[in-house]
């Protein structure tokens, strides 16, 4: 594992968590949307993870 | 807004039919267009690997957003508010954009020779019985998958035309093989990008006409909770209800990891990186904007739903009709947007569904043409290959048709789900992790497979109240966890490839 990758995947591991802490907690159109939020910072830090520390040179 | 429920006019009638026509004729135009740069079946397969990061972007959001995303998460929103958003997939760009950076590996193996998912499995293990297996395993789990799409484009064919649901279902049996017999399914990639688009583009218009429609998000908010669907988690009321993501926080965990993993276990969503090209790291950015975009689509059509329940209340819930919940869509886009609007999402539905459809039946008869007979003789003839794909087509359109016919899912969505836990439990682990893990072995892989396939028969709904398995949350934990031990644990007791078979699938650099 590279050391800078570390925060990035911590914070997708805290995307996940946070899917039914926001449903328990907040509810409502605030929930659903944020998970869609979630869902995109996930999907940001997971490209980032790609082409910063795990880039495959062809 | 009007409480009743709409009717059909001849305006409407006309409308979907002409949206539908105007959508295969684009598409049929797209596949003529790039069939002719394919010579061979082998091209048709895997194209030219020449498909930059736009058209692999979009293509793989159309061959995510099926008739349970573009159509089957109204019922949802519907059935459970927002309980619903479980399996309507909020979160379903998290696995898209993984499947993003794992799926392009998938050009490694096009390079060593593999034209489909199951022949990148024969050469990461150098095992035709393994190739052989996943191509079966494929074949059911698709076949099943198929269900629901039949049943999204009967119901808006039913709702919008006015056509008794069995005659829509043959309508739409005809349609895919119409489909399929004059090249939509050709230039794969160039359709489905289209198709990405136009699912991406009429899932965002109704989804924020609906809540313009219901009077707002705030006014959708108080007639869910005047209705007692406030929560997130409807507790099960009886055993029967515990086929159900939404009744406890064991299920939501599990349709969580269902979702992480599914993109990447579909065979049909991996598949789209066969034809690709190299892509640079700006261009990773650029796909990735590509799939927020129409990864958000799953949210706006669950919209649909949650303001169909705010106006309608639970009317369609007291009706009995094969058609039941899942009528919510159709109903609400000729409510909010009119013939215009309900046109284009009758055509989006067609799309997603029905060119779904045709591209699983695609890839089922491909798994039996290539995985079996291919596998077993290697000396038939390309033509005669070609032959018995078509002819597999049949047994592939009929099946699920049979099966819709005489058991229609009440929710198509949450039939899905379960064919779409089965995929991420077996396909993440045996085609994903196995393109990376060196350690893997074809036993670990057959184990999965094996053990993943009879957790599927043992769905609540199926055969699993035969041994107690009620609760789906326990049940889609039990696959997607067993699957995962079972991998590992199988792979690392027994031997891997020798070293310089796997230097040779592993190494860096290789690719051009």
């Amino acid at each position: 594992m590279k050391r800078g990758a570390l925060p990035v995947i911590f914070i997708m591991i805290l995307c996940v968590i946070c899917v039914p802490l926001t449903a328990y907690y907040i509810g409502g159109w605030y929930a659903y949307w944020s998970h869609g939020v979630l869902a995109i910072i996930f999907a940001l830090a997971v490209v980032l993870l790609k082409t910063k520390w795990y880039w495959e040179e062809e | 807004m009007s409480d009743e429920l709409p009717e059909i006019s001849t305006t409407l009638i006309f409308g979907v039919i002409t949206a539908i026509a105007a959508f295969l004729a684009i598409s049929v135009l797209l596949g003529f267009l790039m069939r002719r740069k394919t010579r061979t079946f082998e091209d048709w397969l895997v194209g030219h690997g020449d498909i930059g990061p736009v058209i692999t972007g979009f293509a793989l959001i159309a061959s995510y957003l099926s008739g349970w995303a573009m159509y089957g998460n109204a019922s949802l929103g519907y059935t459970a508010g927002w309980a619903g958003s479980w399996l309507i997939g909020t979160i379903s760009l998290m696995g898209i954009a993984l499947c993003l950076v794992m799926g392009y590996r998938m050009r490694r193996y096009v390079k060593l020779g593999a034209r489909t998912v199951p022949e990148m499995l024969k050469v990461r293990f150098e095992s035709k019985s393994l190739q052989a297996l996943a191509g079966l395993a494929m074949i059911i789990l698709l076949i099943v998958y198929s269900v629901g799409q039949y049943k999204a484009m009967a119901t808006v064919w039913t709702v919008t035309t006015g056509t008794p649901f069995e005659w829509s279902l043959i309508l739409t049996a005809v349609l895919v093989t119409i489909y399929v017999m004059v090249g939509g399914y050709t230039g794969t990639q160039w359709v489905s990008c289209f198709q990405g688009i136009f699912l991406t583009t009429v899932g965002w218009t109704l989804g924020i006409a609906a809540i313009f429609w219901a009077g707002g998000p705030v006014k959708i908010e108080e007639a869910l909770k005047a209705q007692s669907l406030n929560s997130y988690i409807l507790p099960a009321s009886d055993v029967k209800s515990l086929a159900y993501p939404w009744v406890d926080w064991v299920g939501v965990t599990a349709s969580i990891f269902m979702f992480l993993l599914m993109a990447t276990g579909f065979p049909h969503n991996i598949a789209r990186f066969l034809g690709a090209r190299k892509i640079s790291k700006k261009e990773y950015w650029i796909m990735i904007l590509i799939l927020i975009f129409g990864g958000l689509t799953p949210l706006w059509i669950g919209t649909v739903g949650l303001a169909g329940r705010a106006v309608w209340g639970d009317i369609l819930l007291r009706e009995s009709t094969p058609m039941g919940v899942d009528a919510i869509g159709a109903l609400v886009s000729i409510s909010a947007g009119g013939t215009p609007l309900a046109a284009l999402f009758a055509a989006s539905v067609f799309a997603a569904s029905v060119a779904t459809l045709a591209g699983m039946a695609m890839i089922m008869a491909t798994n039996a043409t290539r995985d079996f007979v291919h596998n077993l003789k290697p000396t038939v003839s390309p033509n005669k290959l070609l032959l018995f794909t078509r002819l597999m087509l049949v047994p592939f359109i009929v099946i699920p048709l049979w099966w819709t016919l005489t058991a229609t899912p009440p929710i198509l969505s949450v039939f899905m789900a379960g064919s779409a836990v089965a995929q991420a439990g077996i396909f993440f682990f045996v085609v994903g992790v196995s393109m990376y893990w060196r350690r893997a072995t074809k036993w670990g892989a057959a184990a999965t497979i094996i053990y993943g396939l009879a957790l599927t028969a043992l769905h609540p709904q199926a055969y699993g109240k035969l041994v107690g398995l009620h609760h789906w949350g326990y049940w889609a934990l039990l696959l997607i966890f067993g699957s995962a031990t079972l991998y590992f644990v199988v792979s690392l007791l027994t031997k891997p490839l020798p070293e310089e078979t796997l230097e040779k699938i592993f190494r860096k650099n290789e690719m051009h």
